[in-house]
Order: structure tokens, then sequence, then C-alpha cells
């Protein structure tokens, strides 16, 4: 036994050197400018416990390069939980865990969380966060839901309130001026830490970005579309648009607004889906500028489509954003739920350098991506919900 | 650059044999009986024109080891169809031909059929048939192509590889008025002149120019040439005379496997023919695959992983939110040694390919498991294995794919073909 494990790890060392090999030989030989990815498809390990795949509705890598991702189970079907019956009836898979930490190297670190983990758990799961002291941050976007901080064992912290009432989601009217409560849930969030903010992009069904203190969540400041002043904003109904050519240039946001994330050099890009647009602002709502993406994609209006439409394909191409982690955060990384595609482009210009994916169930391709995040290397990381259900790791090759 | 590119060229031949020496020396430190497979992520290459793979109820490998997909076009939803407006919504997919043929690289070689492409196809003037559409395809020794269709008025048309249709079996029931729910269809386990649902699935035992279909509660065999009918017989070799017409009864999936009743539990999803003459039929609604002889003379059964429910009022369908399916044997192959010693078992239910010996029925290894990564399975219905060992995996439902496995020494002994 002691040879043959020995044989196993010259094996593996010499399939390690093999690989090295090969990706050395590879690089010198590519001269492009933009980025290329490639799929690992072995990234992640299958979850333990037979816990199922769901919906990764979010991803947020932090600062030990560990990816914590959201499996919103809140879509699981019967046939994905036969062993959750009694006796099992098939030998795969019951509902796991919401929260889950992977490593670099795939394996689960933590997993916690789910339906009634604690008081004001979501009840349909958006967006997660770590700040930089290890705490996990939670939203979701039912009405009654809110953000919930955790340690990162899943100890309950501290909860940021502004609930709306628990009520049919048809009940919420839009109502941009009030900044004490979200009632159609929060949607989305992200950390200013330096300053200790939290951003958060109301757009669902209002047209606004919010910022409050992160600490006692406090209202600061808010804005709407191009930065103006909330008092300004409209409450009606977006209006549609011939979706022959590009969407309007609105001065009001379209929803759904679907991110905002600052940037290392205090800006922040908000993900304006409604309009396939991003918009640039300063920290404090100033208008910077626009960057269009893939505009001859429908981006609202009637004939949009939901998750499980059987009559009509989504809308918009703007599910998330990252900002690559080189220190000028050179690139976005768009993800389009869409199209099934992640677009870079130039921070700077906006200018298209690059994409990956493709509308599929393969390796590397993608069904209805929703969240994007990157590591400290460069390594990109992507969820799909609807019937995706997958978490894929993409390596960079240049 | 010269100079670089020589010296990539050297470094490449000497990751390539020291890749070599990995490879061969790798296997020698397994020491498991069951053979082991590893999923290759690259099969099949991207398709060409936007093509999208839709739902994979049977494939197929021909005798040049090519693998053919009849996938169901109309399974495509509008997410993934937002190329085919103009103008278009997405940068992609139209629906593939349901007819796809691929090369072992991966490489489609040809994509032809799909509704309307005949008179006569599948689920003809159905806008969205789901599971009763296309769904059987086998290829002849001459490379002729032969397509079963699973809804009403349906039967098996018979093409070129090229798509040129030649014949077509006939015995078709009467295909539903459009717009009109049609009434449930009332069995009938002695009329061997029609087959009013449609033909799931069928063999050719070309040799004796004979076709074996299943159906309802029986095995029926037909002249391939002439769609003459021969002989049949239903579970246990019973005569077809003996077929009772009743619904099967249901039974206590919690406290046991399946009871082992005489006549056959639908639904009756294969019938393979192996190389010494066996007649295999996938028996879903047991659990079971029962052998016969080619004259139908019960030779043997086993049950495949029968704690799972394999029939009753639980059992859900695509899309169900309710149940999930029943039933652990969707279709099955046998592995590619002269012996055929495997039986290796499609399971939509647990998806899993189970592995069979042949011989005694035990259980000898797995592959897959519950998932959308390279590899798992969602909804796997459809398998087959090509000359060298690989195995080729189809998923219908929203799983949408072909998959392919490579055959790996796993009992430690090198050669070529690690079933012998």
């Amino acid at each position: 036994m002691p040879t043959r494990m020995g044989w196993n790890r010259a094996s593996a060392f010499s399939v390690a050197l093999c690989f090295f090999g090969i990706l050395a030989t590879v690089l010198p030989a590519r001269s492009q400018n933009a980025p290329v990815y490639k799929v690992d498809p072995f990234w992640p390990k299958p979850l333990p416990n037979k816990w199922s795949t769901q919906q990764i509705v979010d991803i947020y890598v932090d600062k030990e390069d560990h990816v914590w991702v959201l499996n919103r189970s809140s879509d699981a079907r019967p046939d994905e939980l036969g062993a959750a019956t009694t006796p099992p009836r098939t030998e795969c898979c019951v509902i796991g865990p919401e929260v889950v930490e992977f490593g670099t190297d795939g394996s689960v670190l933590r997993a916690w969380g789910g339906k009634d983990y604690v008081p004001g758990w979501p009840g349909r799961l958006q967006t997660i966060g770590v700040d930089r002291d290890e705490n996990v941050w939670i939203s979701g976007t039912m009405p009654g839901d809110s953000i919930i901080k955790f340690t990162k064992d899943g100890k309950f912290l501290w909860d940021f309130g502004h609930r709306g009432p628990k009520v049919p989601a048809s009940e919420v009217k839009q109502n941009n001026q009030q900044t004490e409560l979200f009632p159609p849930g929060i949607a989305a969030f992200e950390f200013d830490e330096d300053a200790r903010e939290i951003y958060i992009p109301d757009g669902f069904l209002n047209k606004r970005v919010l910022v409050y203190d992160m600490d006692t969540a406090a209202f600061k400041r808010g804005w709407g579309g191009k930065g103006m002043p909330l008092s300004e904003i409209d409450n009606d109904p977006t209006p549609p648009y011939d979706p022959a050519g590009p969407p309007p240039d609105q001065k009001n946001f379209a929803p759904a607004l679907h991110c905002a994330h600052p940037s290392n050099d205090g800006f922040v890009y908000v993900c304006e889906r409604g309009s396939d647009r991003i918009q640039v602002f300063t920290k404090q709502g100033k208008f910077v500028k626009q960057f269009w993406i893939h505009p001859s994609t429908q981006s609202r209006g009637p004939h949009c489509g939901g998750i499980w439409s059987m009559t009509d394909p989504p809308c918009g191409t703007i599910y998330n954003l990252t900002l690559s982690t080189d220190v000028r955060q050179k690139y976005i990384l768009v993800a389009d739920g869409t199209n099934n595609m992640v677009w870079i482009l130039n921070r700077e210009d906006g200018a298209l350098v690059g994409s990956f994916g493709g509308n599929g169930r393969y390796a590397g391709q993608l069904h209805w991506i929703d969240s994007i995040a990157m590591d400290s290397k460069g390594n990109v990381y992507t969820g799909e919900v609807e019937d995706g259900k997958r978490i894929q790791k993409f390596v960079p090759v240049k | 650059m010269l100079i670089r590119k020589g010296w990539n060229d050297a470094f490449a031949a000497a990751v390539a044999i020291l890749c070599f020496l990995v490879l061969a020396v790798a296997p020698l430190a397994r020491a498991q009986k069951a053979p082991v497979y590893e999923v290759d992520p690259t099969w099949p290459k991207p398709l060409p024109n936007h093509w999208l793979m839709q739902g994979v109820p049977v494939m197929v490998t021909d005798k040049d080891d090519h693998i053919w997909v009849f996938n169901r076009p109309r399974d495509i939803n509008p997410d993934e169809t937002g190329a085919a407006s103009t103008p278009p919504r997405t940068d992609c997919c139209v629906a593939a031909p349901a007819v796809l043929e691929f090369d072992t690289a991966g490489n489609l070689i040809k994509g032809w059929g799909g509704p309307g492409y005949v008179q006569g196809w599948p689920a003809e003037g159905v806008e969205k048939p789901g599971a009763g559409a296309e769904h059987a395809i086998l290829v002849d020794r001459q490379g002729n192509v032969w397509l079963g269709g699973s809804s009403r008025g349906d039967t098996i048309q018979k093409f070129t590889g090229d798509g040129k249709f030649l014949w077509e079996f006939g015995h078709r029931g009467a295909r539903p008025t459009p717009g009109e729910k049609p009434a449930p269809l009332k069995q009938n386990n002695q009329d061997t002149d029609t087959f009013p649902g449609g033909i799931f699935f069928f063999d050719l035992d070309e040799d004796a120019h004979e076709m074996y279909i299943v159906d309802q509660k029986r095995v029926l065999v037909y002249d391939m040439d002439s769609g003459a009918f021969k002989r049949g017989w239903g579970g246990h070799g019973i005569p077809l005379s003996e077929i009772d017409n009743d619904p099967t009864p249901p039974y206590d999936w919690k406290s046991g496997p399946p009871p082992d009743q005489k006549q056959f539990a639908p639904a009756l999803h294969c019938v393979h023919l192996a190389d010494d003459g066996l007649v295999y039929i996938c028996e879903r609604g047991s659990d079971r695959v029962q052998v016969f002889t080619k004259q139908g003379k019960f030779v043997s059964s086993f049950f495949v992983h029968p704690s799972t429910p394999s029939r009753g009022p639980e059992c859900g369908g695509p899309g169900s939110t309710l149940f999930g399916m029943c039933g652990t044997i969707y279709n099955l192959t046998f592995s590619h040694d002269p012996q055929q010693k495997y039986v290796l078992i499609a399971d939509g239910t647990n998806d899993k390919i189970w592995i069979h010996d042949r011989k005694d029925g035990t259980l000898a290894g797995s592959i897959g498991d519950n998932g959308r990564m390279a590899g798992q399975f969602h909804w796997i219905d459809a398998i087959a294995m090509d000359s060298k060992g690989n195995i080729y995996t189809g998923e219908v439902d929203t799983g949408k794919r072909a998959q392919k496995f490579v055959l790996k020494n796993g009992d430690g002994k090198a050669r070529s073909h690690p079933h012998e």
C-alpha cells in the first residue's frame, strides 16, 4: 500500500508539472489586449451531504479570495429533492444551506442559513456581501425583507431595519421620496468601508440610489437617474420604447436597477437593466458618464418574461457587474442574463474589449447568468439562476 | 518569433511526451474492478449557426463510432430562442435540427430534420408537443437512419444518413384533431395492426431482418423490410392473449421494492438486443430489467435501485412542482467488449448511470449525480457507447445536453479494451 500511495503522489506531481508546462507554453504565444478566460469545469467540487445546488443569485469574493455564494432555495423542484423524503425516494438531493463559502480549491469551508434560520431571514435572497471584518451581509427581495449581518460562522449580529410591511408584492407602490422604508425589499447593496457607508440601488420598483451609514443605518443621501435629486424623481411607470432601436437616453432611471458598486477611485457604477445601461456617478451622486451594453437587446416593456416564462424571453443586458481586481480596475465585467454573455469593457471609456459565455448548458456556457465576481488572482466566478443552477469559475489565460 | 516558436514547439513536444507517460502510468495505481469513467467537458464542440441542443430522449452510435443525437426542437423556450426573431432579440439561439451526427472528437458532421421536415414527421402540426414528439433513433449497418415518434399517429420513418426519406413502417394510429383534446387512449395489448400512442422505442435484428418494438405491456416483433407482424409477448413471456388491458396497480414503495408481478408495468422504456441474442427490456414501472430469448422466452430479470418508487400516484413529470419522477430504468446500453460484460443503465430519477454485471445482474458501479455541472445529470434519458468504450448520455426536461464519458482502465490492467 505505501508503494501504491507513493505512485499516486508521483503521478499527481507529474500531472501538475505537465499542466504547468502546458500553461507556460501557451501563455507567451498570445498577444491580445483583452483578457481571455477559460472555464475550469471541475470547480467547485460536488457539494457534500447531498446538498442541491440551487440558483446562485449572488457571489462575493472576500479578502482571503474565498468565494461566498447565495444558494437560493426558493425555486428548488421535487426532482432535485428526492433525498429529503422519508424514506428517501432517490439518492440525491436535499436543500442545503443558503450561504456557502468555498475555498479557492472549490471545497466548502462554511455553510449556514436558510428559511427560518433567524427571524427576518429574507423570503427571496438576492445579494451577499462580506466586509473587511469578515462579517456576512445578506438581503432579499420580498416585501418585508431587509439586510441582515452575521459573523462568517453565521451568528446573527445586526439587522439594517427599514423593513416594509409583509404584503403581496402587487400592493407595493412606487415612492421615490421617502427614505424610511424599503417596501419591495432590498435587491442589492455594496459597502464603502472607508466611509462606513452602504449603497443601495432601490430600483426593482423605485428609481434611485440611496446611501446609508453602515453602522447606524441612518439615511445619508440619495439621487435618481443622471444624478437628479430625490424630490424630482417621478413615481410613474417607466414608458416602453420601440425595441427596433436602442433604449432612449431618458433622465429617470429605468428599473430594474440591478447593482451599485463603488470603485477604488471613488466612482459608483449603477446597473440600469431597464435601459441596457451603466450610469457612473461620484459618491456624492454627480453624474459622470454612461455606457450602453448591447442595446439592441430589448431592455424593458411588454413581452419581457421573468424566470420560468413560457411566453416571453427576459429583457435587459445588465444583471450585475464586477470591476476587475487589478489596482487600476481597468475592466468592467458585465453579467448579461438575457444574451448569457459576460461583456468585458474598458472601465475608462466603456469600449467593448471582449466577452465569454454563450447560451447553453455546457461547461463555460451560461443559462440566466445573474451574478459575477472576481478574486485577487483575476479568476472570474459566475452564478446562474432559473434552471441554470450552477456556479462556474473562469481562469484568465492571458 | 521564429526562435520562440521553435522553443514552444520543442517544449510542447516535451510536455506531450510527459503527459503521455503520466497517462500511461496513472491507471496502474488504481485497483477497482468496475470500469471507471471521466467526463470530457469539451465534448461536443459548440454547435454552429447559433443552434441550441434541446431535450435528448435517445441517442445511438453507428458502425463508424459516429454519435447520433435525436433532440426535440420544440422543447425550446423563449429565453433560448432570441435569435429566431426579426430583428434578433439576442445573440443566440435557434433550435438545432432534430438529428445531429457527431464524431468522437465532438465535431458536428451533419444536422437535419425537424418539425415539418417530411410528411408524417413526429407530432405533426403540434406547436408544443412536450415529450410526445421526436423520440427514438437507430442507425443500421447501411448507415440509414430510423426515427420513431411518441405522439398519437406517429410511427417509424427511415431515411438515408443524409436525411433523404426512404420508407415508413406504417401501422399509424389516428392523429388527434388539431385544437381538440383527444379522449384518453384505451389499452389494447391484443391489437398488432396499429400503434395509437406512437412508437417510443425500437431495435433492429438486422441478421433476421426483424424490428423489436416495446408498446403498452408487451414486446412486438415485425419484419423490418415489409412491416409485417411476426410475434409478440408480455411480461415474463406470457402470450399476447394473456396480457390484461387494465391499469397497473400501485404499490407501497415505502415498504419495499416493486412486487414481482407477471404483467409488465409500464412504461417500457427500451428494447435492446445483446450480441448473444438475448433481448433486454427496460421495465421502468418496476425498476427492473427483464431478459428474454428472441422468441420471447423469459430468461431472467434484475432490479435496479428498487428503493426508488417506480410508479403510482406520487410520480411527477417534467416541470412538476409536486413530485419527483419515478422509475430507475430510462434506457440501457451494453459495454463494448465482445462479451458485453456490463449493462449500463440511464436512471433519470436518481440521475445516475448504474453499471450492472450483465451475467448476474449485480451492481458493479455508478457514474454521475443530480446536478448541472459537467459530469452530473438532470433527467438523463439517453445512453450509448462507442467501440472504444466511451459513454454518451442525453438529458431531457431542462437538462438539454449530450455528454461524453471517457473510459479509463479501472481495474488496473493496461490494455486497449478495459472491459475485456
